[in-house]
This record gives structure tokens, C-alpha cells and sequence, in this order.
């Protein structure tokens, strides 16, 4: 079958070659002459390509260039609506500041009916500039000294004619034939007389020579009425620490009370040490034991007592007389250490007692800050410096009972010390005169 | 001159801005300054060498030994005691005792006054303390300030200036009054040696 075919197709193209030759020439020329053309037209397609190339980058370049010098434009028009809404927010706070200026400056000079336009439609610059020529024109006036007649009260409560001197609005000085002082307000902008006495001040005021140090009372306003301060005596002072306080006090009686006594027994206990040796001293270097307790009949006290026991016991061993001195001093000392612990413990008990005394008060006091809260400052600290009045009582009272305390007992310790030596001294020279 | 004039009207400011408390506790001050210099001058020992040799020494010169401190008059007494003493044939312990005994009272002399000071100048200065600070408190409930002696800031000065000085003065004397306590301990078993040496001295 394959061979069939292939035999068929040789003959065919025998048979046609001719034709086919001519057929291929004829196309041949044609498809030359057809690629010149196209070769011609391709060329010339090309140069028009590059040429429109070119004036397309051209073109290209000049939007690029122009978008460039837009957006510059733009970031300039940016910059300068930055610029120009800071500058508003300036503007606008500006505005509030004036318009606070404006509202301070009219509740200011209000209260000396200086009168500051503040409706909407007015010139806020000239208005400004007004507030600021009055205020200007106050200070002046307000920080100057000025003599006025004027009506204030005494302190009696009657009220008097007489020259008031207003430094600024913060103090005053009134001057009448009757009375010259300080003022302070008595309420809705009038003027009492203080009751402290500073009328050298006040004369001198008026007078226009201030002194140096001057008293002066300085007040806030004029609307409200000030009391008197009272003086305060020690009695107030006693009756603000309570009833700790009048315990402290009655402790305090009771310590110098004991220790008058105490005092009054060393004086009585060992003034003579010295006198009845000396005496004893003297009788025993001529061997005369018996004069010596006769010459020391007549003197009292602890030292006497113990110096007779002594002498009595004189002729003994030296061992029994020991004894006999160290039980007679014993014996005494419970007449002369009397009361000195209890002065002691007084003096240690009565700051402990201020303190107690003191803890109660603030107690009260912040008792009176749940009830009242901590508006008033005043109502505290008239409290507190109650409360710290039992603490300065207890001092007051521990500090005395303490030295002088100390100081007896000091002095009592040296009494027994000499007691002790002057027995010894005396046995001592009775046996070396013995000998002789 | 001048300088002096000045220091003396700074410390009279001073001592004014306290109150009369700060008088009470300089007072105070000048007593314990007192008794210390009493104390520091009866307890010096003079001698530097030790007790044994001390009483040799005195045995051997006699009257002629130099005191140069209260230890040498001690042991010069003491053996003056003791020779009474073997004079008349008795035992020396009790005449030495009675022949230190001055001495023993005198190292002790205001021992009490500058231990009571010590104690007492801090309290002091808690007083001024409270006492100003009522007055602040006074002042802050009356808010005047009509008077200057009796304002916060006076009260405020009146009570730190107390409690310093109180401090100024007990903290030295705490100091040199525990030192020479220690001096004084010191001498009383310096005393006992002598005692001791000289009782016992026939048995050697």
C-alpha cells in the first residue's frame, strides 16, 4: 500500500514539473518584488518609530518635569496652611487669655467699683487697655499712705470721730483725742480700735515718721468682725490641761512639799558632822571618853546618835564597835533616805502623766475634726496647743522635782559617808591617844 | 574689739530668740562646765607609775618626795596612818581607811550635779520645745500678727533653738562625765590596792 502511494506521487509530480516550475517563478518574482516593498516600508516604519520615540521621552520629560514643579507648589501651600493654623490657634488663645484678663480684671476692680465693659460688641483693646490704667492707678493708690477722717470704734464699743492713716488696704491706724491704735476690722468695712496698745505707731503715722519696728495689724478685708484676743493668764493656760493637768500640778505640790521636808531632815541629820567631831576629837586626845559624851549631850540628830553610840561603846573590841557603827548608821539612813524614791518617782511619773494628758487632748481634737471636718484650721490647732499644755506641765513639774531630787540624794549619801568616817576618825584617835 | 561686739550681739540674739528657757539651760551649761573642770582637776592621777611603786618610792624619800597629784598625797597619807597604827601596835586597815576617807568624798564631789545636768538639759529643751510649739499653735488659731514676740515663726525659732542647746548641752557632758566616772572607778580600786598593800605589808 505504501509503495502504491509512493509510486502515485512520483508520477504526479513528473507529470507537472513544468507547470509547476512556471507557477514557482511567477510567485517568485511576486513574493520578491513583495519583500522589497515590505523591506522598504519596514525601514521606513522604523525611522518613524524612533522618531516617535523621541518625542514621546520628550514629551514624557516635560510632564515629569511639571509634576515635579507641582508638587512643590503644593508642599509650599502646605507649609504656608501650617504656618497659617498655628498662627490661628495663637490667635485663638490669645483671645481666651484677653477675655480671662478681662474677667479677673473685672472681679478685681469691681470691689472698688471701677467699672470694666466686658458685653460682646465692645472694643476689647480699649477696654483692656483701660483695666490695666485703673489697675495701675489703684496699686498706686492702695500702696500709698492715706489720711482720711473717718468714724471707727473704741474699744468700749462707742463709736468716735477721729483720723483714720490706711496703710494700702492691709492695716490702719486710727487717732482721736481719746484713743490712738491699730484698727481692725469691726465688720462691713468699718473700724475698731485693737485692744494691744500701738499707740506710739499710730502717733508716729500720723505724724509721717513710721518708726522702725512698728506693731500693726494686718487684715484681709474690712467684711468681717475680728474679736479681741484675749490675754491669756496662767490660769487659762492651767485650765486648758484639764483634769491631768490640775493632777500633774497636785503631784508637783506634793514633790516640793517632800522635798522641803527632806531637806529640812538633812539639815537636821548632818549639819553638826564636823562641830561634834571636832569637839569629841578634842576631849578624847586628853583620854576623856565620858567628857567627849557629856560635851555631845546637848546636840540632836542622826550624826549625834550615831557618834553617842560610839562613844558608849568605846572601851569594846574593835570588831563590836564596827558593828555597832555599821547598825546605828543603817538605822538612821531609813530616817535620811525618807521620801527620796518618792521624789524620784514624782519627777519620773509627771511628764508620763503630760503625755497621757496630751494623747486625751488630741484625741478630743480629732473627735471635733470627725464631727466638724478639717475646714477651719483654727479649731485644730486651738486644740492642739490645748493638748500640749499637760506635756509642758508635766516638764515643768519633773524638771525641779528631778534636780533637787538628785541633788538630796546626793547630799544624803554624803551625810552617811561622813557619819561613817567621823565614827571611824574617832574610834581611830581614841585608840592612838589610849596608847600614849 | 569690734569682732567681739558682734559674736556677743549674735549670741545674744540667739540666745533671745529662745526664750528665757535658753537662759535656764546657759545657766545649766555654765553648772555642768563647773562641776567638770572640779571633777577633771581633783582627778588627776599626777604620778604615771604604778601603785606598788609609788609606795616604795614614798618609803624611800619620805617627806622629801614631790606631789605632783592626788595619788601622792593619798599614799603619803596612808603611810603616815600606817605608821600610827604599828606605833601603838594595831592593826593599820582601819587608820588607812579613815586617812583616804577625805579623798574618796572629794573624787566624788559633784559627780551627781553633772550626771543630774546631763539628764536633766534635754528635758529642759523639750520644755522650750513644747512651750513653743503652743505658741505657734496660739498664734495659728488667732492668725494676728499684731506682735512680733508671739507669731508662728517666733513659737517655730523658740522651739528648735531649745531642743539644740538642750542637746548642745547634754552631749559633752555625757561624754567627759562618762570618762571621768571611768577615772573615778579607776581611783577608788587604786585606793583598795593601796589599802591592801600596806595591811599586808608585815606578812611579806
Amino acid at each position: 500500500m505504501k509503495i502504491l502511494l509512493t509510486l502515485f506521487l512520483l508520477l504526479s509530480t513528473l507529470l507537472s514539473a513544468d507547470e509547476l516550475r512556471d507557477a514557482y517563478e511567477k510567485e517568485f518574482t511576486f513574493l520578491k518584488a513583495q519583500k522589497t516593498e515590505l523591506e522598504k516600508r519596514l525601514r521606513q516604519e522604523k525611522l518613524f518609530q524612533t522618531k516617535e520615540v523621541a518625542t514621546t521621552k520628550q514629551k514624557v520629560q516635560n510632564l515629569q518635569n511639571r509634576y515635579v514643579k507641582l508638587s512643590q507648589e503644593e508642599k509650599n501651600l502646605e507649609n504656608q496652611m501650617q504656618k497659617l493654623s498655628v498662627k490661628l490657634d495663637d490667635k485663638r488663645s490669645n483671645k481666651e487669655i484677653i477675655a480671662s484678663v478681662l474677667i479677673q480684671a473685672k472681679s478685681l476692680l469691681d470691689e472698688y467699683n471701677i467699672e470694666v465693659n466686658d458685653k460682646k460688641d465692645a472694643d476689647i483693646l480699649k477696654v483692656t487697655r483701660k483695666a490695666f490704667v485703673d489697675g495701675a492707678h489703684l496699686y498706686k493708690q492702695l500702696s500709698s499712705l492715706e489720711k482720711e477722717n473717718g468714724k471707727f470704734y473704741l474699744t468700749d464699743g462707742t463709736k468716735t470721730d477721729g483720723t483714720i492713716i490706711k496703710i494700702g488696704n492691709i492695716a490702719a491706724y486710727g487717732v482721736t483725742d481719746k484713743a490712738k491704735g491699730a484698727l481692725a476690722p469691726a465688720g462691713n468695712g468699718e473700724y475698731k480700735i485693737w485692744n494691744q496698745d500701738a499707740s506710739a505707731d499710730a502717733l508716729a503715722f500720723a505724724k509721717g515718721t513710721p518708726r522702725k519696728d512698728i506693731k500693726i495689724f494686718i487684715y484681709e478685708n474690712l467684711d468681717k468682725d475680728v474679736e479681741y484676743k484675749k490675754e491669756k493668764t496662767l490660769e487659762d493656760t492651767i485650765k486648758g490641761g484639764g483634769t491631768i493637768g490640775y493632777i500633774i500640778l497636785i503631784l508637783g505640790a506634793l514633790g516640793l512639799l517632800l522635798i522641803l521636808i527632806r531637806t529640812v531632815l538633812l539639815i537636821r541629820a548632818g549639819s553638826n558632822v564636823k562641830e561634834i567631831t571636832n569637839t569629841v576629837v578634842e576631849k578624847l586626845r586628853n583620854n576623856k571618853p565620858q567628857e567627849a559624851l557629856e560635851a555631845i549631850k546637848g546636840y540632836k540628830g542622826s550624826t549625834a546618835r550615831v557618834i553617842k553610840a560610839t562613844l558608849r561603846n568605846i572601851d569594846k573590841d574593835r570588831d563590836h564597835i564596827e558593828d555597832i557603827v555599821t547598825e546605828n548608821i543603817l538605822n538612821e539612813s531609813s530616817h535620811i533616805d525618807r521620801f527620796g524614791n518618792f521624789v524620784l518617782v514624782l519627777a519620773a511619773v509627771a511628764p508620763l502623766l503630760g503625755l497621757l494628758g496630751t494623747v486625751t487632748g488630741m484625741i478630743a481634737t480629732f473627735d471635733i475634726i470627725t464631727e466638724f471636718g478639717t475646714g477651719d484650721p483654727k479649731l485644730l490647732s486651738g486644740g492642739i496647743s490645748e493638748a500640749l499644755v499637760t506635756t509642758m506641765l508635766g516638764l515643768i513639774v519633773a524638771i525641779p522635782l528631778l534636780l533637787l531630787g538628785n541633788l538630796l540624794s546626793g547630799w544624803a549619801q554624803n551625810i552617811k559617808d561622813s557619819m561613817e568616817q567621823a565614827a571611824l576618825h574617832i574610834v581611830n584617835e581614841y585608840e592612838v591617844h589610849k596608847e600614849k | 574689739m569690734n569682732e567681739i561686739l558682734v559674736y556677743w550681739n549674735q549670741f545674744i540674739n540667739i540666745m533671745n530668740s529662745g526664750g528665757i528657757i535658753m537662759w535656764v539651760l546657759f545657766a545649766l551649761n555654765l553648772l555642768l562646765w563647773y562641776g567638770i573642770g572640779y571633777r577633771y582637776l581633783t582627778l588627776k592621777r599626777g604620778t604615771r607609775g604604778n601603785v606598788r611603786r609609788l609606795i616604795e618610792k614614798h618609803e624611800k624619800r619620805g617627806s622629801e618626795k614631790k606631789y605632783s597629784g592626788l595619788l601622792d598625797y593619798v599614799v603619803a597619807d596612808s603611810i603616815q596612818a600606817y605608821k600610827t597604827a604599828q606605833s601603838i601596835g594595831k592593826k593599820p586597815r582601819a587608820f588607812i581607811y579613815d586617812a583616804i576617807f577625805p579623798y574618796i568624798i572629794l573624787i566624788g564631789k559633784y559627780s551627781i550635779l553633772v550626771k543630774t545636768i546631763v539628764i536633766l538639759a534635754p528635758l529642759v529643751g523639750l520644755l522650750g520645745t513644747v512651750a513653743g510649739m503652743i505658741e505657734t499653735f496660739d498664734a495659728l488659731q488667732s492668725s494676728s500678727m499684731f506682735s512680733q514676740g508671739d507669731s508662728i515663726a517666733g513659737g517655730i525659732s523658740k522651739a528648735l533653738f531649745t531642743t539644740e542647746l538642750g542637746l548642745v548641752v547634754a552631749v559633752p557632758g555625757l561624754i567627759i562625765g562618762k570618762i571621768l566616772d571611768k577615772k573615778e572607778e579607776q581611783f577608788i580600786l587604786e585606793f583598795e590596792q593601796i589599802v591592801d598593800i600596806l595591811s599586808t605589808k608585815d606578812e611579806k
